[in-house]
């Protein structure tokens, strides 16, 4: 934790200083890297640049990323070069957003690829805002900053390359070809600013296409509660929040998805670079034990475990003692480097929600499979834990053997917050129970915490993620019944899309009979809107039965409707438009779905935290009414993929 | 479209069917000139905005069923625009908390103070103050019941509040004791089956005692839905004679449907199947409430009597807890194991109960 403070601190620092910061040619360009460098230098020997930097790919051969995403990208800047096979993509190559973990490779690979397809990159840095006393005429915001550096960037390479000013620096001149970087973000976060940096983005599409850009975006993962802050507190980071909600779905842009690093390509390029620091005298070889550790615990950032390799080699420098003899200390120097390294998202999900379902406690038989050395430290980690005094015989029931899960440990690590948690064990627990009364006593402690605390997140009950664990872990059964259960991905999400679908539908339909009421379609003698309208509960609980019986004597079925053909249709009986507002009415019940087996989806990754952006009530309305409103509006829209190639 | 429910609603004072000590109430009410805030609660379909709108009548003249929308934008304290359509006469103005959302505060908020800021100008206008009608006030948040609070004392000389709501649990007490409570009570089945005649009367067709009894039976004190009903048999068997079968929503059969699967089997996995039909009920924007309460009468109706009370005590207690949380599929969910597991002891003659803390 204080680690990371510091590296932030200095992070800051070094922002501040970015703008007089002259780059060295090829350093891959971060602040964060270069700020850690003082911080690190235990050894006066040592040589004070960071590997992550000395060893910054150089090529495509030296990338650790899968080869498949290398092609993507650099499919892509061919085609924003050239326009692809009949030269005519290059209109629609403009804007490349590349999202992933941190520390998969997404600006190395760019970096890579640009030289070799022959582009310079010219990167946008946020520098400090300059503040003076009173108005300054020249002051400008950093937003205005930014509008101005993608005007130069667009005209650089059809004008004479001017020197590059406050707030930009171009890394290398020379190739007539020029591609923009944006990896710091303006901050995005606030209102006024988004707003003109998405204005900023969408003239950039308007104007000729002559420098394409690239927006790299790290994923930041849900950490702690802050979900649950208040609404307008929106802290996450995604492409939604950096793109303009109209261009996300539009042909100009491009997004491509790195995934964490996997484990062999890692091990690949780490072994190629402690070979080159080894050969160089530098430093000695780390253990195999230690290699995996590190690969393991970086959970797929090679930056991270680069960071980890070094440091684990300044250490072995300063104790003196050769690395290869596995003593104690050298045990202890395995726990510091783990306790120092972890990032803390490394705890998957799949993992977490398995410690806690599988219910591991003290004298579980053994597993079948296991061998007779693992049991044996089975037994001897067992004896280092209590075991919990018994409880009075009133309350007999409740005794438990002493669980394996450390809960605070786990807390700690736990990468998703204790709503989007408990969605998870919600979804999952059944298949770990034997019986009903199990299956109470779980549902029992899910529900007692949600309705636990307030709404307002300032009442919320801190300690949700404690009592659900401890919950479920009590209520389960010990052992649980191996019975190759697989893990789900909750259903809730996609219900609430539906549901807000369904919502949407019915709201049409209620305002469509509001409007009929209000007289612009109503018959001559002119019937009073009921005061309020009509309730959405009325609309949903009673009124169905009534549209669906008129709507069969109009001859038809319901279900036969197509939405876009019926609107054009009359019917005496309901009235104009009414087939496109009882949209709702042609949402039957399924009696079946889900019955068999499935359900919901398997969790297929150990990274994936899936919370799908579920449009709120509002958002859903707001798209309703633009959509109503692009009806009107000629067809102009952007083309379909499928027509770019005619085009 | 006209629905019958909407052509046939009394429009004045005079015209209402029932209740009619609280008619002359509401009479003498409007003609005082000392209108007070009132909060009209009781049944879905007894007739409350109804007789809002009698009252408003009474008060403001024909004028008042003269109505615009306007479309309004407001603006949330994180700057997001928000497009609200707003009903209004000149004499009132209607705001329905669930079709803003969480921004509910915000959006009373600004049009309390607005109306509050203007004077009626039209010098023949029968009352200085304008009317603002909250239907379905149950559905307001904390925070936009403590703002109205406040604004309800203040600006008393030029604007009088109206509250519609189901049920007055929901309202805290500040609000509650701000207004004039009017109770309307459900129709008992004279009066229902006074007004069924009355609009087939109005049809010129005849209504056969046994079909207005079958419907009264069926609707179960609510007005509205018996209108709706009577409209629906009429259009698909025009003489309505001989028996009637009232085809039920499909939700409720759907909720049927779940609380017999409920009964037959209790175990993990038959919780698992009640689940998704929840999720389905759900997704089809059936109100929790109404889940919950549908489904326990249908148990009700089939368990042996000593399970009945612990049935409906757990619905009643699960749906204080759907209320405090966010995820009502948890705490539906647990309902149902809850039945489920009481169910089975009790079939299997273990005695439980009396190991359940409350």
């Amino acid at each position: 934790m204080l680690l990371s403070k510091l590296i932030y601190g200095l992070f800051m620092v070094v922002q501040f200083l970015a703008p007089l910061d002259v780059k060295p040619k090829d350093v891959k360009g971060k602040g964060k890297e270069k700020a850690a460098t003082p911080s690190f230098r235990i050894d006066s020997q040592t040589d004070d640049t960071l590997w992550v930097d000395i060893h910054a790919p150089q090529s495509e051969e030296d990338l650790a990323v899968h080869k498949k995403k290398i092609n993507d990208v650099r499919n892509w800047l061919l085609e924003a070069r050239d326009g692809g096979a009949n030269g005519t993509l290059k209109k629609y190559r403009r804007i490349l957003v590349l999202t992933g973990p941190a520390g998969v490779g997404k600006t190395a690979t760019v970096r890579v690829l640009a030289k070799q397809c022959g582009f310079a990159i010219s990167e946008w840095r946020n520098a400090s805002e300059e503040f003076y006393e009173g108005m300054d005429i020249d002051w400008e915001s950093v937003s205005q900053k930014f509008d101005a550096f993608l005007n130069r960037a667009l005209y650089q390479s059809v004008l004479v390359r001017s020197e590059p000013s406050n707030g930009s620096s171009s890394s290398q001149s020379g190739p007539s070809k020029q591609i923009v970087l944006v990896e710091d973000m303006p901050n995005i976060l606030h209102p006024g600013t988004q707003s003109a940096f998405h204005a900023s983005l969408v003239a950039f599409l308007d104007s000729p296409p002559v420098t394409p850009l690239i927006i790299i975006v790290s994923d930041s993962g849900l950490r702690g509660e802050s979900r649950e802050g208040p609404p307008w507190h929106k802290e996450v980071f995604d492409v939604r929040t950096i793109l303009p909600p109209a261009l996300l779905q539009s042909p100009y842009i491009t997004q491509i998805s790195f995934n964490p690093i996997a484990s062999t390509l890692m091990r690949k390029a780490l072994q190629k670079i402690v070979q080159a620091e080894v050969s160089s005298g530098g430093s000695q070889m780390p253990s195999k034990e230690d290699m995996d550790m590190m690969i393991e615990s970086s959970n797929g950032d090679i930056r991270s475990a680069l960071m980890a390799l070094q440091f684990a080699s300044v250490i072995n420098k300063g104790s003196k003692e050769p690395v290869k003899k596995r003593t104690r200390k050298g045990k202890n120097l395995t726990v510091a480097i783990e306790a120092i390294t972890r990032r803390e998202q490394s705890l998957a999900l799949f993992h977490l929600l398995g410690k806690i379902l599988y219910n591991k406690r003290k004298g579980d038989p053994p597993n079948a499979s296991s061998s007779q050395k693992d049991r044996e430290k089975e037994a001897e980690a067992w004896a280092q834990i209590k075991d919990p005094t018994p409880l009075p015989d009133y309350l007999a029931g409740h005794n438990r053997a002493a669980s394996k899960v450390d809960i605070e440990k786990i807390y700690a690590d736990a990468s998703v917050d204790s709503s989007l948690f408990s969605l998870y064990l919600h979804q999952n627990y059944v298949q770990f129970c034997d019986n009903v009364d199990q299956c109470g006593d779980v549902s029992e402690w899910l529900s007692c915490v949600d309705a636990s605390g307030e709404h307002w997140w300032q009442h919320a009950n801190p300690y949700r993620f404690h009592l659900v664990s401890l919950g479920v872990l009590h209520s389960l059964p010990s052992p649980v019944t191996r019975r190759s259960q697989k893990l789900y991905k909750p259903e809730f999400f996609d219900e609430l899309k539906k549901s807000r679908e369904c919502e949407t539908a019915m709201v049409d339909l209620r305002d469509w009979l509001d409007r009929e009421s209000l007289g612009e379609n109503s018959d001559p003698d002119g019937i009073p809107r009921r005061v309020g309208g009509w309730t959405r509960d009325a609309v949903v609980t009673e009124l169905g039965g009534l549209l669906n019986a008129r709507l069969s004597l109009e001859g038809m079925s319901y279900m036969t409707l197509s939405p876009g053909k019926a609107e054009l249709m009359e019917l005496p009986m309901i009235g104009r438009g009414a087939p496109f507002a009882t949209q709702w009415l042609r949402m039957p019940f399924s009696w079946t779905a889900g019955t068999g087996g499935a359900h919901g989806r398997e969790i297929e990754d150990d990274g994936d935290i899936a919370v799908p952006h579920i449009p709120s009530a509002e958002e859903m309305l707001f798209t309703r009414r633009t959509a109503a409103k692009e009806k009107d509006d000629d067809e102009g829209g952007w083309l379909e993929g499928d027509d770019i190639d005619e085009y | 479209m006209s629905l019958w429910v909407d052509k046939y609603r009394p429009r004045t004072l005079d015209s209402l069917h029932y209740h009619a000590e609280l008619t002359a109430r509401l009479r003498a009410l409007a003609s005082s000139g000392d209108f007070p805030h009132m909060l009209f609660f009781g049944p879905s379909g007894a007739g409350k905005k109804t007789r809002v709108a009698c009252t408003l009548r009474e008060l403001f003249g024909p004028g008042v069923e003269k109505i615009k929308i306007d479309q309004r934008v407001f603006m949330t304290p994180s700057k997001r625009k928000l497009d609200v359509n707003i009903v209004q006469s000149n004499f009132h103005i209607e705001i329905t908390p669930s079709d803003v959302g969480m921004y509910d505060r915000v959006v009373i908020q600004e049009i309390l103070k607005e109306i509050a800021q203007t004077q009626q100008v039209d010098l023949n206008a029968k009352q200085r103050f304008k009317v603002v009608v909250i239907s379905e006030a149950d559905s307001l948040s904390r925070d936009a019941q403590a703002a109205l609070r406040r604004t309800m004392e203040k600006y008393m000389s030029n604007m009088r509040i109206i509250l519609c709501a189901n049920s007055t649990s929901t309202l805290i007490a500040p609000i509650k004791s701000r207004c004039l409570l009017i109770r309307v009570a459900a129709p008992n089945e004279d009066e229902m089956s006074r007004c069924l005649n009355e609009v087939a009367k109005k049809e010129r067709f005849d209504l056969p005692p046994s079909a207005a009894q079958e419907i009264i039976q069926d609707s179960n004190g609510n007005l509205r839905k018996a209108l709706l009903v009577l409209e629906t048999l009429k259009m698909q068997s025009p003489d309505l004679t001989g028996p009637l079968t009232i085809a039920k929503p499909d939700w409720e059969t759907y909720c049927h449907k779940l609380a017999d699967m409920i009964l037959q089997e209790q175990t993990p996995q038959r919780v698992l199947d009640v689940r998704t039909k929840l999720y389905e009920l759900l997704a089809h924007c059936i109100p929790p409430d109404v889940i919950i309460k549908t489904i326990s009468n249908r148990l009700v109706d089939n368990v042996a009597e000593p399970l009945k009370a612990d049935v409906i005590h757990w619905a009643a207690f699960y749906q204080v807890r759907m209320r405090l949380g966010s995820k009502k599929i948890f705490h539906l969910e647990a309902w149902v194991i809850k039945v489920m597991s009481l169910y089975k002891h009790f079939f299997y003659d273990v005695d439980l109960t009396g190991d359940f803390e409350d």
